[in-house]
């Protein structure tokens, strides 16, 4: 039985996603993909921000490390709302017909961080995400996440006070 | 330089957890009213129907660890901060996106989509899906 008010079920999506989760586990899971994921963990947590930049980001750069692309397959950096220290995510898009529901499925690849210090309730889950420049910066900057006040006080806060976010941020 | 550090079945199983909860029909239920509802609503609406707790009462199986977030994807390099000269920083990657004065109700939808993210599993790694793009 299709959901409600779509033209697709529940057999029909797990199907789908499904085989474009095998698409990123044959991605994630390749020789090169793990030696490099390896050699970023290696690296103290503020400085794989750079790596992610220097990296993962930079197809030539995965192709000289052996890692084979696969179609439709994207690397990417993102922020989440909850501000876990994420570093970056391999994603697929779903085609169109499902984006109604999910548009993409991920696996996502954070810094290290403890269960308790990124809140779950709904609040602060639901915030407007950092832009992922300035997240990069406060995991430079070896800032904690969630001590940055709401986004848009954050950055409008006087430049001569004693916020030191907002230095961390310049001199990042 | 070790090359397993992501077991291809331990993944395989989380996405399997994954696969099952967020095809749940309540919980594609509540993804629907999300995209439905403008951008500017969504977070106001997301806190509400995408919780854990609300999902369970909906007899959706939540394991252990499930987040439910808003989530941003950055389309190419993240680009750096600059600091202009009235003391406003923004990000040069998006010149017309003035982080100082985010503002979610006038968000471009193809800039910056705000429209919920499950992920799962360790801390880490997890598996996730997002009904943003």
């Amino acid at each position: 039985m299709n959901y409600d008010g779509l033209d697709f079920d529940r057999a029909e999506l797990s199907a789908i996603m499904t085989e474009y989760y095998s698409d990123i586990i044959a991605y994630i899971t390749q020789p090169g993909f793990q030696r490099t994921f390896g050699e970023m963990m290696d690296l103290a947590p503020e400085d794989r921000p750079a790596f992610v930049d220097r990296v993962w980001l930079d197809p030539d750069e995965r192709m000289r490390r052996g890692i084979r692309h696969i179609e439709g397959i994207l690397v990417q950096t993102s922020a989440f709302g909850d501000r876990r220290p994420t570093l970056f995510v391999v994603k697929k898009f779903l085609p169109e017909k499902y984006h109604v529901a999910w548009e993409n499925v991920n696996w996502t690849f954070n810094n290290e961080f403890r269960e308790e210090d990124v809140p779950t309730d709904p609040e602060s889950a639901w915030r407007v995400p950092l832009a992922v420049a300035a997240q990069n910066a406060l995991i430079a900057g070896r800032i904690d996440l969630q001590s940055v006040p709401d986004f848009s006080e954050t950055i409008s806060q006087p430049l001569d006070g004693d916020d030191i976010v907002k230095s961390q941020k310049v001199s990042a | 330089m070790p090359d397993d550090y992501i077991d291809a079945t331990a993944v395989k199983k989380e996405m399997d957890v994954m696969v099952n909860m967020i095809t749940h029909p309540a919980f594609v239920d509540a993804m629907k009213t999300l995209k439905s509802t403008p951008p500017a609503q969504r977070r106001e609406v997301g806190k509400k129907i995408l919780t854990v707790e609300n999902l369970k009462k909906k007899g959706v199986d939540i394991p252990k660890g499930m987040r439910l977030t808003t989530r941003y994807f950055e389309p190419g390099r993240p680009g750096i901060l600059e600091m202009l000269p009235d003391g406003a920083i923004r990000n040069t990657k998006l010149p017309n996106f003035p982080i100082g004065k985010l503002d979610p109700g006038t968000l471009d939808p193809g800039t910056l989509g705000i429209g919920g993210c499950a992920c799962g599993g360790g801390l880490s790694f997890c598996g996730g899906a997002g009904g943003s793009t």
